[in-house]
């Protein structure tokens, strides 16, 4: 057996000291220019929402699930295989009680099953997954993290569609004509701020104007992933 | 009317674009201007947010831009403005868009986005920036800061997370192609993230431009909403010019030069000085919500009174002309701030924030109740009082009758790095070294961690201040100016009230007159927690030795140094400023000895108002100049000579070539220090490719051998890649040698040309 040649060389100890140290230097300056909000997990939906995901996982064919500490520390909310009609499993892990039965004004050019991007943080404590239907995307982000420089003690309950009992409600202005292509939507779930970021494309353009339609997207999201810490 | 003339106004701003000869328009295009945030183009119905904090102060610029930025060295533009609004018969990508000033178009009307920050709830998201001119797929974006890419999809739009990990997360709009992938970690201001364009709804549907916004959460609404990025990308581009960007403790500054005054209307100021505080005494002048007022302060007492009350708020002034009072302890307000309303009595409500007489600007917050129609508080909201600078003087106080101090707008240390720019490391040491890049030549420093706001008044009030500083190897802060001159003046008064010494340190200064020893200058510069051996081995042995240098004999460490002569004292700042920046001191003589003009004139102005011995004092700067002055117009005939030494006794162009060639001498000695480092380098890199070399050829033998016995075998894949791994560092350190090359024949030639300047002049170089 021989030995890996490069070993020992000083160049590769020397880049992977500065690497280190860049690394350590890195972590060391976020971690002084940020500060994370609790989760809240308590709420009905969540915790009814939890228990179903969890008992899914136990039943999902899997080598090892993940531990605790390496799952995301905030609920990883996000959409299902059928948006429209979610199946059984999915309604029991929705945020909103209402799922089943609320109609989604959702476009037909839309593909049936999205492709889903998903990427979080090291931290496991941020999220952001890409769904794309084709003439429509949506990106769903979470973050525990803020600047604590701004000073802020966020107490109150303040988003764009407001979920209340699992139903959200709608007090916006309609869009206007400079907004087509794209809508955003800030919630506060669990006591964490949320972004969806949605873009529609030729065949779509209407859903991203009708802010009715983009709230009720708010009734199709899932628990996807995440537990208390 | 009002709204009807700012209109035509308007218009004819930008009909000037489509008339004007292009000579004019050259000049718009590249003499960069700018309105205020929140001035937003006046056909716009909504109003903008007129907050001038810059809630990312560290950011890039988002384009590609700079006085150099092209790729053949030509400068880069880019221009803030509304792709909604513009001129009848305007093209949407019509070059007439294409020119300064920008325009703030956050909150922008025609739009239907939620926007909690808005004025009218609903608005733009971000900034709309067109590029250089109007091409399609040519003009990079750039990251704005360090982060990763959260997400991309079919309409183009990039996602951005800022590496601070603090929930900053920035959208880029409208690009194609888009050159980054989710997950792919950008850096600021390196990372190209893809051409500008007119990507929309999957198509080529609106003008060439960038949509920029970020989210974050902010500091009153308590929640992640798209922030104001108007000032942060203002001060970032200011950043790529070369200019300072004005902000302090987060706020941008008013530039005088650059920003247009507005003309949204709605911010017309009474003619005349309030009859109720005419005469007032006042400290210092501030304009909040269109409103000239003054600052009142009487010990730890504050007030903030109407002087000139913006027209629609006059009849509310004259009935109650304290809009806040109450007690500053060390920088920090609290008090009481009025809200007018005539039929609930001007109910009062409590407001505290960090003030100081010589920000450019402060912020007061506090939380007010909404009455309503019975006086009762039926909600409450949070009120943030904006105050800024009614004049621009850099952050430093005023003089007398209002008139501003020393000037400093546009001013920089002139060994400071362009922006940018890193310092070389060589040898392990940074060129240029802190303590000229700070022109703070003995790296006077204070604790790390300690704002601004809490040094000590000297510092706080010297003129030519930067609220930025630069750190030492132990985290402690060195002070950073914007002149040379300001430099050299610290040192000074530093020696002269300053400086610790005396058996327990119990003297401060070394008085008017300074007579100090080497030994007591190197105590005072190591402080008093540092041990006789460390002060000998880091301060005073190299003193001596270097002292022996300038002085041209040998000074022993308790020799009496009379600085009063000036001869003396050059020598002495050179010995001390030689040790900090470990090479040949780069200051010229004529910089030092303004320098020490402006240490005078300040020490007057200081003494005068007794700042060390008590620190709430604020300075009347009567004596000092602006610091134009001392780099321009010190030392010219009959107007405050610097002190005549012998190279520079001789009058005319004699002696203006006699303080060039000292200069020049000076350059020369520090390119022979900096190009010997730079051979050893060479010779140390070449060793290391040597090396690498031999390395790679044992392994393409052994890898010959092994693909000879076994083909596919692990071994021979593994020693395949570390031959790849091998000839990419090699590349690597062949690139760096042949940089190495061309500095060092860079340097080579311009140490000829200045021989070549010497032999003309006939004089030895050295």
């Amino acid at each position: 057996m021989r030995s890996t040649p490069m070993r020992g060389s000083p160049l590769r100890r020397a880049i992977a000291g500065w690497f280190l140290l860049t690394v350590v230097v890195t972590a060391g300056t976020a971690e002084a220019q940020r500060s994370q909000l609790p989760v809240d997990w308590s709420d009905n939906n969540t915790s009814g929402a939890l228990e179903s995901f969890e008992r899914d996982m136990a039943r999902t064919p899997r080598p090892k699930s993940l531990p605790t500490s390496r799952q995301l520390s905030l609920p990883r909310w996000g959409f299902g295989i059928d948006l429209v009609r979610p199946n059984a499993n999915e309604r029991a892990r929705s945020l909103s009680s209402t799922t089943s039965t609320t109609e989604i004004a959702w476009p037909s050019c839309a593909a049936a099953v999205p492709k889903v991007g998903e990427a979080e943080g090291d931290t496991r404590d941020w999220y952001s997954d890409d769904y794309d239907w084709g003439c429509i995307s949506i990106n769903i982000m979470g973050d525990r993290n803020y600047d604590p420089r701004l000073r802020t003690e966020i107490t109150t309950s303040a988003s764009d569609c407001e979920v209340k009992n699992g139903r959200s409600t709608t007090a916006v202005t309609p869009s206007l004509q400079f907004d087509r292509g794209s809508f955003v939507l800030h919630l506060r779930l669990n006591g964490i701020p949320y972004t969806i970021n949605g873009s529609c494309l030729r065949g779509a353009e209407a859903f991203c104007t009708n802010r009715a339609a983009q709230c009720a997207l708010v009734e199709r999201l899932i628990l996807k992933g995440g537990a208390p810490q | 009317m009002r709204v009807g003339n700012a209109y035509i106004r308007a218009v004819l701003v930008m009909l000037l674009g489509v008339v004007g000869t292009s000579d004019a328009t050259a000049q718009r295009r590249h003499d960069f201007s700018y309105f205020g945030p929140g001035d937003l183009q006046p056909m716009a119905t909504e109003k903008g947010v007129r907050d001038r904090r810059v809630f990312f102060p560290d950011f890039a610029f988002p384009l590609r831009v700079g006085p150099h930025a092209g790729s053949d060295g030509q400068p880069l533009h880019a221009y803030l403005n509304s792709q909604i609004f513009r001129a009848p018969g305007v093209a949407v990508n019509g070059i007439e868009n294409y020119v300064y000033p920008w325009r703030d178009n956050y909150c922008e009307s025609q739009r239907g986005w939620s926007m909690p920050n808005c004025p009218a709830g609903i608005g733009h998201q971000g900034q709309d920036i067109r590029p250089s001119s109007p091409d399609n797929q040519v003009w990079d974006v750039l990251a704005v800061d360090d982060g990763e890419v959260i997400s991309v999809n079919a309409n183009t739009t990039v996602i951005v997370r800022s590496s601070a990990n603090n929930g900053v997360t920035c959208r880029y709009l409208h690009m194609q192609p888009v050159l980054v992938k989710k997950q792919q970690k950008v850096v600021r201001g390196v990372t190209v993230m893809g051409k500008v364009s007119n990507f929309m709804g999957g198509v080529p549907g609106t003008s060439i431009h960038l949509h920029f916004d970020c989210e974050a959460t902010h500091p009153e609404l308590r929640r992640k909403v798209f922030m104001p990025v108007y000032t942060s990308l203002v001060a970032s581009y200011r950043r790529a010019w070369g200019l300072p960007d004005l902000v302090a403790q987060r706020i941008l500054a008013r530039d005088p030069e650059r920003e247009a005054p507005s003309d949204a209307g709605g911010c017309a100021t009474s003619s005349e000085v309030l009859e109720a505080t005419r005469g007032l005494n006042v400290s210092s002048r501030w304009v909040h919500n269109c409103s000239e007022m003054g600052a009142v302060v009487d010990g730890s007492s504050l007030k903030l009174v109407y002087l000139r009350p913006q027209t629609t708020v006059v009849e509310a002034a004259r009935r109650n002309p304290v809009l806040v009072q109450g007690n500053l302890q060390d920088s920090r307000f609290r008090g009481k701030a009025i809200r007018f309303n005539k039929d609930c009595n001007d109910p009062a409500f409590d407001i505290s924030g960090d003030f100081s007489l010589d920000a450019q600007s402060f912020v007061l917050t506090g939380e007010r109740a909404v009455l309503g129609s019975n006086c009762k508080g039926i909600d409450t909201t949070i009120e943030n009082l904006v105050f800024e600078r009614a004049e621009s003087t850099g952050g430093r106080p005023q003089g007398p009758d209002g008139q501003p101090s020393p000037s400093v707008v546009g001013l920089t240390c002139p060994f400071g790095l362009k922006p940018g720019d890193k310092p070389r490391i060589i040898g392990g040491v940074e060129f240029p070294p802190k303590s000229e890049r700070s022109c703070n030549f003995t790296a006077i420093t204070l604790p790390g961690g300690q704002s601004f706001e809490s040094m000590p008044q000297y510092v706080q009030q010297w003129p030519g201040i930067l609220s930025e500083v630069l750190t030492d190897r132990f985290d402690d802060q060195i002070i950073t100016l914007r002149t040379a001159e300001a430099g050299v003046g610290l040192w000074y008064y530093w020696v002269m009230n300053r400086a610790r010494h005396g058996e327990g340190l119990e003297h401060s200064g070394f008085g008017q007159k300074p007579t100090p020893t080497l030994a007591q200058l190197a105590r005072a510069m190591a402080g008093a927690g540092r041990s006789a051996d460390y002060v000998q081995k880091v301060y005073l042995a190299p003193y001596v030795k270097f002292a022996s240098t300038y002085f041209s004999r040998d000074v022993d460490d308790d020799e009496r140094i009379d600085m009063s002569i000036p001869e003396n004292r050059w020598n002495l700042a050179r010995t001390m400023f030689r040790l900090e920046s470990g090479r040949e001191p780069v200051i010229s003589r004529k910089q030092f000895e303004c320098g020490i003009a402006l240490g005078l004139d300040v020490n007057a102005d200081f003494q005068t108002a007794g700042i060390e011995k008590n620190p709430q004092v604020k300075a009347v700067f009567s004596k000092t100049r602006g610091l134009a002055y001392y780099i321009d117009e010190c030392g010219k005939s009959g107007d405050q000579p610097p002190p005549s030494t012998p190279s520079t006794a001789v009058d005319g162009p004699i002696a203006e070539l006699n303080r060039k060639l000292e200069i020049a001498t000076s350059q020369i000695s520090v390119l022979m220090r900096e190009k010997s480092a730079l051979a050893v380098e060479k010779t140390s890199l070449e060793e290391r490719l040597n090396s690498s070399l031999s390395r790679l050829q044992s392994l393409e033998r052994e890898v010959s051998r092994l693909k000879s016995q076994e083909p596919e075998s692990t071994e021979a894949i593994r020693s395949d890649h570390l031959l790849q791994s091998l000839q990419a560092e090699n590349k690597l350190l062949a690139a760096r040698i042949q940089s190495t090359e061309r500095e060092l024949l860079l340097m080579t030639q311009l140490l000829q040309a200045t021989r070549e300047i010497c032999r003309l002049k006939s004089t030895n170089c050295g």
